[in-house]
């Protein structure tokens, strides 16, 4: 392709990882890199510029009436809820994000999770590291009780992309599994679908891979918890604001609930100040970095991904568009 | 009437009920004898369930009555099978009871492992994510399970469902057999589960 002078800003470099190759987009236009800007560095990277790379970066109505020649904002992710889609389109502006990349990893990361909970795996493992193993000399040890997972019932909130990975790694692992959609709509006629409330109460393991919406912020709070069975264990792999940390926090301390797995928080990275660190056991929580969609070939493909919508628009056509009527 | 002695009891864990066995008129439960002292509690009794316990030549000639060994295990290694054979002794085990269970703490040890769970949660749990002040971390890389080749050593019916969660999760299986191929294991679906190999 010709090597236009397009003005390309990446407003988050490093954000992709330093094993990532990103000298494939110079080939797109005039490109600059920074490493991570912050929200209020953002308009005064941007004057002149025609296209935005960013992920986490906030697009509202000022930092847009701020950047007058912004023509496509370019996500290094799935989630828009940085950005005021409505007000992008009345200004002309398009929007495109990347579906689908890290579909497995996220999926992996929330059996991952669920399993080890389940099955105590950390605790075993430190029995027989610690030398409890030896001491106690039976050839085995039934302490912490767990179950098969054929014998349970996996809930999953929002059935897209990641929730049918998971629900097909959790039937294959021999679970039962139901779900439940928060728009209201069918899903699948594979999987039986159920409302919110029954969903909370029948499940023993209950996973979340819906987007965040008015409906879904603090959808995981103080009454869901109470639904919840003693025994089961929540998995949140999707946005950190579905689940209440002060709410979940009591709920596992107050044994409402048995254990938690999170990759994301309400506020990233997680301040040592979250309700979370006030949970006395903590062997039943699981605290990742929001990495999920960090593996290796994850990455890779997301970069991939960028370029060719960037590249698609360059030609006047629409990739991955997500407010384009 | 047939005297019964369970010598490792408590080896099935205090939260399974046992009492089904007191339909047996004479049993006697012992909680958790040695490996090695079987004899000295099983010498007058016809049927032994153990887990354990061994049973070589020696054991068996100091058990005259004993007609039935009911292992609560698949494994029959710690019985001389062909001994108790040419005493007149059954052996009997359990077979398959505990396939999901063990395939699933194969695939959680492997997706533990391979997500680099540990290091991931004692990451946030030390501060270092608060400290170093991005949304996520790439210190620790990792990869999908989907783009890993995963190797099962011995495709009974364990190893079966290792496979299919395998699968499952998008890694491609491949899986080896340590014993020779006899025309009873032909209805085994090979096919589904990449190369046959029968190198070691």
């Amino acid at each position: 392709m010709n090597k236009n002078n397009t003005p390309i800003v990446f407003l988050q470099a490093s954000s992709l990882g330093n094993d990532m190759d990103l000298s494939i987009f110079d080939d797109l236009g005039q490109v600059t890199y920074i490493e991570n800007a912050t929200n209020d560095e953002v308009p005064g990277y941007l004057q002149g510029a025609e296209i935005a790379i960013t992920n986490k970066n906030i697009f509202d109505q000022k930092t847009i009436d701020a950047c007058p020649s912004l023509k496509l904002i370019a996500l290094t992710a799935t989630g828009t809820n940085n950005v005021d889609l409505d007000y992008c389109t009345k200004k002309g502006i398009k929007v495109a994000n990347v579906a689908n990349y890290s579909t497995d990893g996220v999926a992996q990361l929330t059996v991952t999770m669920a399993l080890a909970l389940a099955l105590h795996l950390k605790t075993y493992d430190e029995y027989v590291k610690s030398g409890h193993y030896v001491k106690d000399e039976q050839f085995s040890y039934f302490g912490l009780p767990f179950h098969n997972l054929s014998a349970l019932t996996w809930g999953i909130v929002g059935l897209g992309h990641i929730g049918s990975k998971v629900a097909e790694i959790a039937t294959s692992l021999g679970s039962y599994v139901i779900y439940t959609s928060l728009s209201g709509h069918d899903r699948s006629s594979v999987y039986e679908r159920v409302d919110l409330d029954e969903l909370l109460t029948q499940s023993d393991i209950i996973s979340v891979h819906c987007p965040l919406t008015d409906r879904s912020y603090n959808l995981f709070n103080k009454s869901t918890f109470q639904k919840m069975k003693n025994t089961a264990i929540l998995v949140n792999t999707a946005r950190g604001a579905i689940v209440n940390e002060e709410d979940l926090k009591e709920a596992i301390n107050n044994h409402e609930i048995y254990a938690a797995g999170l990759d994301t928080f309400k506020k990233e990275p997680l301040p040592l100040s979250s309700p979370l660190y006030q949970i006395e056991d903590q062997d039943r929580l699981i605290l990742t970095p929001h990495v999920g969609w960090g593996s290796f070939e994850a990455r890779d493909l997301l970069v991939k991904e960028v370029y060719r919508n960037i590249e698609a628009y360059l030609n006047g056509e629409s990739r991955n568009i997500v407010n384009e009527k | 009437m047939k005297k019964i002695v369970f010598l490792q009891s408590a080896s099935l864990g205090e939260d399974v009920d046992l009492s089904i066995l007191d339909a047996f008129d004479d049993i006697t439960y012992y909680p958790d004898v040695p490996d090695d002292e079987g004899a000295k509690y099983a010498n007058d009794a016809e049927v032994v369930i153990t887990n354990e316990n061994v049973f070589d030549q020696k054991t068996i000639d100091a058990c005259p009555h004993l007609k039935l060994i009911a292992l609560t295990s698949t494994g029959t290694n710690t019985v001389d099978v062909d001994y108790c054979t040419k005493k007149g002794i059954k052996v009997a085990n359990a077979v398959n009871y505990s396939t999901d269970s063990v395939a699933q703490l194969t695939i959680t040890m492997a997706l533990v492992l391979s997500s680099r769970l540990k290091a991931y949660d004692e990451y946030v749990k030390k501060g270092d994510y608060d400290k170093d002040g991005s949304f996520s971390y790439f210190g620790i890389p990792f990869h999908n399970f989907s783009s890993m080749t995963y190797g099962i050593v011995g495709l009974g019916h364990i190893g079966r469902k290792v496979a299919k969660i395998a699968t499952s999760l998008g890694a491609k299986v491949i899986y080896t057999s340590l014993r020779d191929v006899s025309k009873d294991e032909e209805d085994i679906n090979f096919d589904q589960y990449g190369k046959r190999s029968t190198g070691r």
